[in-house]
């Protein structure tokens, strides 16, 4: 069969348990978006990301027969790919940072920026790194969301099938993230900024 | 596309084709997810038995009695509470939560909601196994097949042998129409005179048939009888035992 790009996630991922073709056509999809994620949420250097990432990939194809095709493949993928990572930090923890933003990475600073119930107008790089300054601040669980939310772009229910939390706890989470966010704000002079 | 990306992918297919990796078969996960559907039911229905043994045994206590004994509330509720099913049922609701969580898209579901839900499903079906008189069916089983759970069981026969007070309580070895033999805990065979006393309704006395005796203690192992109190005080409440045709009750 000709995998061309007509086909779905969850088409590839029931046709990948007979053929590998389907599978590697995912992993191409793929492969960016988890290394970019792995590394958002562990603080860790290419080389390590890249080998978490092929354990993703190999615990994915073990258990491809236990997608559940009523859940989206990106999220169950996610899901595997924010376990290996948790489970390597926890190994690692006294070496391994766990979800630490970096300040170059300023698309989160800007969605954030740009959400309405954040004030706007935070367009230089200097503000930008400021925001981020301040979402390091933020404990983990939250970090952890916005994340999802904002720089990989899920939707709530999305966010409750990677972390495994009920769609009413990630809108709360997101909630008060971006509370948080504002009270940091005013504490480290940062007003005006957001 | 990235050219490192490239050998991730590439890298992985190797790896599959070198180690001989396969998908685990289907079957596996309906097996595995059909057992924490299976243990599930099984920890709700332990939980229902549980707290129906807990209903059984809070009915069964004599609470129009303790006036009268002179005992107070916090003592007769100390004697009576049936600790060890509250207890099982806490660790069985416990553990049904958990495993409800772990099943497939049990996360999904507010915690509050899981907790009301489960709780509700424990108590409507330990109702059930209550008036249906199966929680009584079960505690007597356990009660008789395994000793050990006498040690977790208020015990009766002391707990209601109070003579001086105007309780007794024990097996009926001998009975007839005007007097019967009881044999108490302690052991001993206290001389019962009956002629004067009420029954409830629908019962009769009999040999191997332990009971409760409400009226006075005349002598030395002498008692004259008032009233007779079931053994267990909620058999009267439940469907087979209840008078003929009564609310669904056996009608022969």
């Amino acid at each position: 069969m000709t995998l061309g790009s007509d086909y779905s996630d969850e088409q590839l991922a029931k046709a990948a348990v007979d053929d590998e073709a389907a599978f590697y056509k995912l992993m191409q999809r793929y492969e960016h978006k988890l290394l970019r994620y792995i590394r958002r949420i562990i603080k860790i250097n290419q080389e390590t990301a890249e080998d978490i990432l092929q354990e993703t990939f190999i615990k994915t194809y073990r258990y491809l027969n236990n997608f559940d095709p009523s859940l989206k493949f990106s999220s169950w993928i996610y899901r595997i790919a924010h376990n290996e990572a948790i489970g390597y930090w926890r190994r690692q923890q006294r070496n391994v940072k766990y979800i630490s933003i970096d300040k170059e990475e300023n698309g989160l600073a800007n969605t954030l920026a740009d959400d309405e119930t954040i004030s706007s107008e935070l367009h230089d790089k200097e503000r930008q790194e400021k925001i981020v300054e301040v979402i390091n601040l933020l404990p983990e669980n939250y970090r952890e969301v916005l994340i999802l939310r904002y720089l990989e772009q899920k939707d709530y229910e999305e966010i409750s099938d990677v972390l495994h939390k009920p769609v009413g706890t990630v809108s709360a989470l997101i909630h008060r993230a971006k509370d948080k966010i504002k009270k940091l704000d005013k504490e480290h002079n940062l007003k005006d900024l957001i | 596309m990235d050219k490192d990306n490239i050998k991730i992918s590439d890298k992985v297919i190797d790896k599959i084709k070198q180690e001989n990796v396969k998908p685990i078969p289907r079957w596996h996960f309906w097996l595995q997810h059909g057992f924490l559907w299976v243990l599930l039911v099984i920890l709700l229905l332990l939980g229902a038995i549980s707290l129906g043994i807990t209903f059984f045994e809070l009915t069964d206590v004599e609470w129009g009695l303790r006036p009268m004994l002179g005992i107070g509330l916090g003592h007769w509720l100390f004697s009576f509470f049936p600790y060890f099913w509250s207890a099982i049922l806490i660790v069985v609701a416990v553990l049904a939560y958990y495993n409800f969580l772990n099943t497939p898209k049990g996360y999904r579901y507010p915690k509050y909601q899981v907790i009301l839900f489960g709780l509700i499903l424990i108590i409507l079906t330990a109702g059930a196994f209550h008036y249906a008189g199966l929680a009584k069916k079960a505690r007597n089983f356990l009660h008789d097949r395994a000793p050990i759970f006498q040690n977790f069981m208020p015990n009766k026969d002391q707990l209601y042998y109070l003579p001086d007070q105007g309780l007794l309580a024990g097996k009926i070895i001998d009975i007839n129409d005007e007097s019967l033999t009881l044999k108490t805990i302690d052991p001993h065979d206290w001389k019962v005179d009956i002629g004067e006393a009420k029954i409830p309704p629908g019962k009769k006395l009999e040999n191997g048939q332990k009971i409760k005796i409400l009226g006075k203690k005349t002598g030395e192992f002498e008692f004259k009888a008032e009233e007779f109190r079931p053994w267990q005080a909620g058999d009267m409440l439940r469907l087979n035992n209840m008078p003929k045709g009564f609310m669904g009750g056996p009608k022969n």
